[in-house]
């Protein structure tokens, strides 16, 4: 590990990954407050009422049904690739190439259903989950191999595997797999066999939200409750007592990678399958990026993961009501998006502070009431003498 | 004579922890004072207090006349008081001269004035009786020279008064005794010496008066030669110490680790291990001596596979285990008490629990169809900490290794390593930074892990350690092995030649020579070697 790969872990991200304490929850939820404040001093400048631009940005999520599924639908790409950097994090590897790696399972996912669209949805769906996985999979053992075997840095490589990525999809799309009718850059639509069931009609919430609590359990599961997670937790926490254990860092690094980039291939097929039905340039773009934001939001845990995107798929969504309402452009929310993700890193670092400072303080209380209680029985007793 | 310094009330907290509370603490000039106390008592706190790193919660300095209130080590530089950490402060890829000068501001102007200087450190050294090359890299320095370089340092500053941070940690014994020499001519010169150590030892041997702390208090303030090591112990750890006893000597004839000819490379393509043989039977304990950084750990993680041998073979119970994966070499029943247990033993973010199954995490009984067995995992956390006596924090079995203190953290290792019963249990530096109490504790266990027929390979810098526990003691230097003797004929003074660089034959000779090779029964009833036996020895050592 380069020594730079090593600060900007270690600065970053290991007070975030500590055990669970009043912190855990207080830094996220004070970070997305306090952007939402400096967002709205942004807002101030451009003339706007940031009181109500936010409650276009957050109320309008839950004027129907419809945008509540929205949000839903936003979040569920964001929990996988979230999921993918999480598994990976945690072994002590910082995968940037969830993108990449969702890609890749989109393009498998849409050529898997592009051929076999005809068969039972069943069989279909289950081919093009395979392919999605297999491929993610693919895109996460390279660099994992690279770091394992080489030592080269997986943030570098990760970060380069989403180029190549994004090209081979605009090249397939332009080319190889370019629809019938020649129009657009993109793909036919995928048989409708391959379609995934809607979970409420006249929404585009499909079955994919499942497919991401499922899997954030699983996560749970062998991250903390197998060997392999154990194996994968402490090669994370300190490579060398691995090794003396006995545990081969190569093999698991790699293999934390290989399911790492598999979890970001789900985001891909659920993406294809679920919502666009065809593939196209540009779709569904930073949504491996939104995932490692949700992955520090959340602690780098499964739950937390899950809720930040849906936090996420909410700011997204409401972004364009806000826009609609009072005409704010809805970038702002990235920019607001990008403070949260700032203003939890600095939470995190300052957290052994404060939970010190909180200690302290505990304790100082403890001692003075204890004081005080002995000085009243001895009040009580002196009394009783003086009686 | 008023005392040159004057700490009065002393009080410094972090948090609610009182790293010292109320001490009292003066020293006289041209006084050598010893600051006793095991790990965590608050020595360093202590003088990291006078020397402006911390300021105190309570409590006065009065130093050189003057009360003074430090911000910054800055300031107690300039006052006069110096201090030499553990670590030394210099810069290896300068020359001695430079590194002496640096940052005194004495080379005002443009052009810093060389020769004049070093005229100047020349002067320093020679009044004191060292030797220094003032043209010489430090990094071509050995670790006794570059001490010498601190020392002319300090006192090229105006030092009234040098605080020394264990400065024999890493010194051999000949060292030991030649920077004893040079403290003891600086005191004849009027300066004020503070010696922090826990080695009873050196107390002995050095000071003219301790003052000892425990848990942050100051238990005592003696003079030296009213003491004894016994009763120094007694300030030292609030009880009387039992110390592990070895009895009786191995079977001698069931071996079960044997090294042939091992070579090892470094990551520079230098030898840190050369030709080395050695052998340990069931039931034996071998000692490894030697000054830290000669190839102990090479030697240690060859052994359980972490580094891959240039050469040679290494048997255990006859079977070749040299390239096997470190896994199976686990498998075949080695414990392993590893040197660092914050990088190797432990995983500091997981639970005692975690920690204590960190080799057996997916074997029965902790796994139970691909699934951890909590209930198992939590019952052998308590069985272990009840067994040896770990003391967890308030989150009990689930409080995080890095918690805990270091004592608690070693037991944590050794019960890992020594409960399974291995064939072989390698111990490096078993008790490095871990306090007296639980170094009794760890070397009671390693006695009964030998008794209950278990090889062990010893490996410590510290040679009290080894005497106490070895029936076989063998030096290294340099990746060398330099000889081998039974624990009968333990001489400090040979094995010092040895470690540093003798060979056996010669050290042996060497030893002889100066007709009053210091036994070790001698050794451990006057508690150090008294300074006239090792002088001539050291001259040998220069011949």
């Amino acid at each position: 590990m380069s020594a730079l790969d090593k600060r900007i872990k270690d600065a970053f991200l290991k007070p975030g990954a500590r055990r669970w304490s009043v912190y855990s929850l207080l830094v996220p939820i004070v970070s997305v407050l306090l952007a939402l404040v400096l967002g709205s001093v942004l807002l101030l400048f451009i003339g706007i009422n940031p009181l109500e631009a936010y409650w276009y940005l957050i109320f309008s999520n839950f004027s129907n049904t419809y945008n509540v599924a929205e949000v839903l639908v936003k979040a569920t790409p964001i929990a996988l690739t979230g999921l993918a950097f999480t598994f990976a994090f945690r072994t002590g590897l910082f995968n940037i190439g969830g993108e990449g790696q969702m890609f890749a399972g989109a393009m498998a996912a849409v050529f898997v259903g592009l051929k076999t669209g005809h068969l039972p949805p069943f069989v279909t769906i289950g081919l093009c989950l395979a392919a999605a996985i297999v491929a993610g999979g693919i895109w996460g053992f390279i660099p994992g191999v690279l770091k394992g075997v080489f030592g080269s840095s997986e943030i570098i490589v990760t970060i380069m595997f989403n180029y190549v990525a994004v090209y081979l999809l605009s090249f397939l799309v332009d080319k190889p797999l370019r629809e019938a009718a020649g129009f657009y850059p993109q793909t036919d639509m995928i048989g409708e066999n391959a379609f995934l069931p809607f979970l409420i009609q006249n929404t585009r919430l499909h079955i994919g939200l499942v497919v991401a609590i499922i899997l954030s359990i699983l996560v749970y599961v062998v991250l903390w409750k197998t060997p392999l997670g154990f194996r994968l937790r402490a090669v994370g926490y300190n490579p060398d007592g691995a090794e003396y254990a006995g545990i081969n860092i190569r093999r698991n690094m790699i293999l934390a990678m290989v399911i790492s980039g598999a979890l970001a291939g789900v985001a891909g097929f659920t993406e294809i399958n679920g919502i666009h039905h065809r593939m196209m340039d540009n779709f569904s773009r930073n949504v491996g990026f939104d995932g490692i934001a949700a992955s520090l939001l959340g602690g780098a845990t499964p739950g937390g993961v899950f809720v930040s995107s849906i936090l996420l798929g909410m700011l997204q969504t409401g972004a364009s009501a806000m826009q609609r309402g009072v005409g704010v452009p809805a970038n702002i929310v990235s920019i607001i998006q990008a403070l949260i993700i700032i203003l939890v890193l600095a939470g995190n670092m300052m957290r052994p502070k404060l939970e010190m400072r909180l200690k302290v303080k505990r304790q100082e209380r403890e001692e003075r009431e204890e004081r005080e209680a002995r000085k009243e029985s001895q009040g009580h007793q002196e009394g009783g003498i003086d009686a | 004579m008023d005392p040159i310094l004057r700490m009065t009330g002393i009080s410094k907290y972090f948090g609610t922890f009182a790293a010292n509370e109320g001490v009292d603490f003066d020293v006289l000039p041209g006084e050598i004072h010893a600051l006793l106390g095991e790990n965590g008592a608050g020595k360093s706190t202590l003088m990291n207090v006078l020397y402006g790193l911390y300021r105190p919660d309570k409590g006065e300095i009065w130093f050189d006349g003057q009360t003074r209130h430090f911000a910054s080590s800055r300031d107690a530089i300039l006052t006069g008081i110096g201090m030499i950490h553990q670590h030394f402060m210099l810069v290896p890829v300068h020359t001695v001269l430079e590194n002496i000068i640096m940052g005194m501001g004495k080379e005002k102007g443009f052009l810093v004035k060389e020769a004049q200087l070093e005229k100047e450190v020349l002067e320093i050294a020679a009044r004191y009786g060292m030797e220094i090359n003032p043209r010489a890299l430090v990094s071509e320095l050995s670790v006794g020279e570059q001490q010498r370089v601190e020392i002319v340092k300090a006192l090229f500053r105006g030092t009234k008064l040098l605080i020394m941070d264990e400065p024999t940690a890493v010194l051999t014994p000949q060292e030991t005794e030649e920077l004893f020499k040079t403290l003891r001519r600086m005191s004849d010169e009027g300066m004020s010496i503070i010696l922090i150590t826990h080695k009873l030892n050196e107390v002995m041997s050095v000071s003219n008066r301790v003052t000892v702390l425990r848990d942050g208090k100051v238990t005592n303030t003696v003079m030296t030669r009213d003491s004894s090591e016994y009763e120094l112990t007694r300030f030292m750890i609030g009880r009387e110490l039992s110390p592990a006893c070895r009895e009786g000597r191995c079977c001698g004839d069931k071996l079960v680790l044997e090294l042939d000819h091992v070579t090892c490379e470094g990551e520079m393509g230098n030898h840190t291990l050369e030709n080395v043989s050695l052998s340990v039977c069931a039931g034996e304990i071998l000692g490894i001596a030697g000054v830290d950084g000669n190839g102990q750990k090479e030697l240690a993680e060859i052994v359980v596979g972490l580094r891959a041998l240039k050469s040679g073979r290494i048997f255990l119970s006859g079977e070749e285990i040299a390239g096997k994966s470190i896994l199976e070499i686990i498998g075949k029943g080695i414990g392993y008490i590893p040197e660092d247990r914050h990088k190797r033993g432990l995983v500091l973010d997981f639970t005692i629990g975690e920690n204590l199954i960190l080799k057996d995490y997916n074997k029965k009984p902790f796994t139970k169809g691909g699934l951890f067995d909590f209930g198992k995992i939590h019952g052998h956390a308590d069985d272990m900490i009840k067994k040896y006596s770990i003391k967890t924090s308030a989150a009990g079995r689930e409080s995080e290794a890095r918690k805990l203190s270091g004592g608690n953290q070693q037991k944590i290792v050794v019960a890992r390593e020594v409960d399974k019963g291995p064939k072989l249990l390698i111990a490096v530096q078993p008790t490095r930074g871990v306090d007296i109490g639980a170094t009794e504790f760890i070397h009671k266990q390693i006695l009964k892990a030998k008794e209950n027929g278990t090889a062990v390979l010893l490996i410590s810098t510290e040679l009290s350690e080894i005497n106490q526990l070895s029936d076989r003691i063998a030096v290294v230097y340099k990746g060398q092995i330099m000889g081998e003797i039974p624990h009968e004929a333990f001489e400090e003074s040979l094995i010092g030649l040895m470690m540093a660089g003798m060979t056996y034959e010669k050290a042996m000779a060497a030893n002889r020579g100066t007709g009053q090779g210091t036994k070790a029964s001698e050794f451990l009833a006057d508690g150090h070697v008294p300074a006239q036996n090792a002088e001539p020895t050291k001259e040998q050592v220069n011949a």
